[in-house]
């Protein structure tokens, strides 16, 4: 396993605000990295500093040992991705969308193009002008442009936005492949934790452009292993979140409205969270499962709440 | 170099899988020939047939003027018989005389068939003249009483009957001479003539008189029968004789209307080559008498109009180009590719250079085919230049091919107006329709910019340096036109549109390098 992309202290400015502030990360050979975090968290930003959309305004970016800065032709020569939603030339085919790709770069073989076209399965609609393409195949035929020049960093935004579940799994099953059987350094970006869990092996959570942590998927799954989150509806929601905030903890409870609370806690506490609230003269209506448990631990690290604010 | 070619080559790609693009070129070569059938079939539609009355209406017209006439006669003999002061008699018989003059002259054309307003050519002016050779045999006819009764001791009056008298025996030799023209045509006769007229001309100087009579010998040698109808022919002979002049005296009548400001060495040399060439022009045929019209108009109708489809192509691309694959996000698999930004402008412009190159280049084929087809020999003139005092010739597909390759520098700069907006904006709608009317607003530019009467404000308009086929070609157009020449030379119009193309491009290039896509 060799460093492929490695991002320092990456930080890029709006206006005032950081939309990516000081993040550091790699990416290595053989792996796909999550990069996790809610709307505006900053994932596409950081995307596009590093494919060469924005100018970063402090940091490095290093990918394959060359500092794009430095020989940016060279940087960009391995690197393939998607960027938000999938667009090419409407008026051209898949087939001479493709080959216009292939020709800026140095060394695609002849023969590539139906290789990658069979490998997303567009074989049979190529030819057809990418403007009748649904909004799955032009994910489908940009993920075939994206591993025309058989780059060894992929990088993909939000990738299964627009495909059907058979499309989901498909992609995943490309992408294992991809990094696990064939090396390539994979780094996929999505708000949505149950797919990072089935895809990804080492995951990044950002949120309000700052890097929360970066630990192996396994070691994210271990976190929250157990915890089941609870919907509880009281007549007072607001001194029951006090209540269970002061014996839990202030991330493992989230206010939802007047009468609601979510509370992350293990199955065994249930009846010492009725009893305690009972005690308190809270009364209790209704207490559900709610949310799984990586929502959960998603929420706990980035903090919840609405991270645009 | 080698990714700036490949990206050029995507660029051509998209450019024609643009439907506007085949759309433009459709519709620029069928407007040079749907327009030149149209001027064919203009031209054979005869309007003198709907316009012009025949000879005999305006004989008729002339009939009803004569009645006019003698109750004007009956009214002025009245009041010249009632009239005691000599002086004042004199002026009422002096305008008797004319009306009787013109009595004569109406009768005389009647008599021969023939009506003097319907001639625009020499019969005309040998009415006239015959007019006034008449109206002073009636004078001496009606005042010769007077001389010697009433006009007593008045030293002036006397003076100019005696004038009269003087000139009263060739007088009447001279309207019976231009009676016989009229009578037979006699065109050579009436040169004569006039010459014989330039050489008792006191007030002249030999070497003028010699500059009317080379200009008369040139009418009479390359229309012998005087029928010129083509303006063109007179207008060009009457500019001989001003360069001429001009030449004689250092004094410029050609471009200057006041005619007193001494030549500059510029101007001279100007109107050597302009007469240098006018002489050519005559000499060989390029210009003749018997032409409907001369010069180049409808030639340059038909091109102009295939220009504005080449112009609003590239207009229509360039605004475009980047623009739109940023609002389409097209621009992302460029921009992710190993490529820096400098090359991807770059292939984009070279990519709408050559295609407007490859528009106009097919535009001068297909205007000059059409031109074949539709329209007069007069049409397919050479282009006639001089350079120090001496005439060159240019072939007509030559010069035709030059003065397309002249027309490309406004599709440059339209060109890079578009780009530059497109780039700068972002925004496509802006910068196509931005272009399109800054180029269907300059010729009111040009308008009001001629209200403009400092001259260093009307040069730094960009306008003005614009549309340089008449500074590239100065001999195609008459000496007004050439005259603008010398205030706004080609040299400072080059340099002025080569530093607003310069400066367009570098906003162009550093905005799509250093800016944000987001």
């Amino acid at each position: 396993m060799s460093v492929v992309l490695e991002v320092n202290e990456l930080t890029k400015i709006f206006g005032k605000r950081a939309a990516v502030d000081k993040a550091s990360f790699q990416v290595n050979s053989g792996e796909v990295f999550g990069f996790l975090g809610p709307n505006g968290a900053g994932k596409t930003t950081a995307i596009k500093v590093i494919m060469g959309f924005l100018a970063p305004d402090e940091g490095q970016i290093i990918i394959n040992g060359t500092d794009v800065k430095k020989d940016y032709e060279k940087a960009m020569e391995n690197i393939g991705g998607i960027v938000e939603n999938p667009e090419m030339y409407k008026e051209l085919s898949g087939r001479k969308n493709l080959e216009m790709y292939a020709r800026i770069h140095d060394n695609v073989p002849a023969g590539r193009i139906d290789e990658v076209l069979r490998l997303v399965g567009m074989e049979n609609r190529a030819e057809e002008k990418i403007k009748k393409y649904s909004l799955g195949m032009k994910q489908r035929i940009c993920l075939a442009q994206a591993l025309l020049h058989k780059p060894n960093l992929l990088i993909l935004d939000e990738p299964t936005n627009g495909l059907d579940p058979a499309g989901i799994k498909e992609l995943r099953d490309i992408l294992k492949h991809l990094a696990h059987e064939e090396g390539v350094a994979v780094m996929v970006s999505s708000h949505m934790l149950a797919e990072m869990e089935l895809m990804c092996d080492r995951v990044g959570i950002i949120n309000n452009g700052r890097i929360l942590g970066i630990m192996p998927i396994e070691e994210l799954l271990h976190k929250t292993s157990g915890n089941m989150c609870y919907r509880i509806k009281t007549n007072d929601s607001a001194a029951c979140s006090e209540i269970l905030k002061a014996s839990y903890g202030e991330t493992a409870v989230r206010f939802i409205d007047g009468s609601n609370i979510e509370l992350s806690v293990n199955e065994s506490e249930v009846p010492a969270v009725v009893r305690l609230l009972t005690e308190n003269g809270i009364d209790i209506f209704i207490i559900s499962p709610a949310g799984n448990s990586l929502e959960d631990a998603f929420i706990n690290i980035t903090g919840g709440g609405n991270p645009i604010a | 170099m080698r990714k700036l070619f490949a990206l050029f080559h995507n660029e051509m790609i998209k450019i024609f899988s643009k439907a506007v693009t085949w759309i433009l070129i459709a519709l620029m070569i069928f407007s040079q020939f749907g327009i030149g059938a149209f001027l064919k079939l203009v031209e054979k539609i005869d309007f003198t047939t709907f316009m012009d009355d025949s000879v005999s209406d305006y004989i008729a017209t002339q009939k009803e003027n004569l009645k006019d006439l003698e109750a004007e006669e009956l009214k002025l003999k009245y009041l010249a018989d009632a009239e005691d002061d000599p002086t004042e008699k004199l002026e009422t018989l002096n305008d008797l005389a004319q009306t009787q003059a013109k009595i004569y002259v109406n009768k005389f054309a009647t008599e021969h068939n023939m009506a003097i307003d319907y001639y625009t050519n020499y019969i005309s002016n040998c009415f006239e003249t015959l007019t006034q050779l008449k109206s002073v045999e009636y004078l001496y006819d009606l005042s010769s009483d007077l001389l010697n009764e009433e006009l007593g001791n008045n030293i002036l009056l006397k003076a100019y009957m005696g004038n009269i008298f003087g000139m009263i025996s060739d007088t009447k030799s001279k309207s019976s001479e231009y009676e016989k023209i009229i009578i037979n045509g006699d065109y050579k006769k009436y040169i004569e003539l006039s010459n014989e007229e330039i050489y008792k001309n006191d007030s002249k100087t030999q070497e003028e008189k010699d500059i009317d009579v080379y200009c008369n010998e040139l009418r009479l040698k390359l229309d012998p029968s005087g029928i010129a109808k083509n303006w063109e022919f007179e207008a060009t002979i009457q500019s001989i004789s001003n360069s001429k002049l001009s030449l004689l005296h250092g004094v410029n009548y050609v471009f200057d209307a006041n005619m007193n400001a001494p030549l500059t060495e510029d101007e001279k040399i100007q109107i050597e080559n302009l007469l240098a060439v006018n002489i050519y022009k005559v000499e060989h045929g390029i210009i003749t008498a018997d032409q409907e019209s001369g010069g180049i108009g409808s030639y340059m109708i038909i091109f102009n109009m295939g220009l504005m489809f080449v112009i609003i192509l590239t207009m229509v691309l360039a605004g475009s180009s980047i623009s739109q694959e940023i609002a389409t996000g097209s621009i992302k698999s460029l921009i992710i590719s190993p490529v820096k930004r400098w090359k991807i402008f770059t292939a984009k412009l070279l990519s709408i250079l050559v295609t407007s190159f490859a528009a106009i280049i097919l535009l001068y084929l297909a205007s000059s085919v059409s031109s074949l087809i539709f329209l007069d020999k007069s049409e397919s003139a050479p282009y006639v230049f001089a350079v120090n005092g001496t005439a060159k010739e240019i072939g007509f597909f030559v010069y035709r091919f030059l003065q397309a390759m002249v027309s490309y520098i406004d599709v440059v700069v339209y060109l890079l107006l578009a780009l530059m907006l497109s780039t700068v904006t972002r925004n496509t709608a802006l910068s196509v329709a931005a272009p399109i009317g800054v180029y269907f607003g300059s010729s009111i530019a040009v308008a009001i910019s001629t209200l403009i009467k400092n001259d260093l404000v009307v040069k730094f308009i960009p306008f003005t340096n614009l549309n340089l086929t008449d500074k590239f070609f100065p001999f195609t157009n008459y000496e007004s036109l050439y005259g603008e020449c010398l205030k706004h030379p080609l040299s400072f119009s080059l340099v002025y549109v080569g530093v607003m193309c310069l400066c367009m491009l570098v906003t162009a290039m550093d905005s799509f390098n250093r800016r944000d896509l987001t």
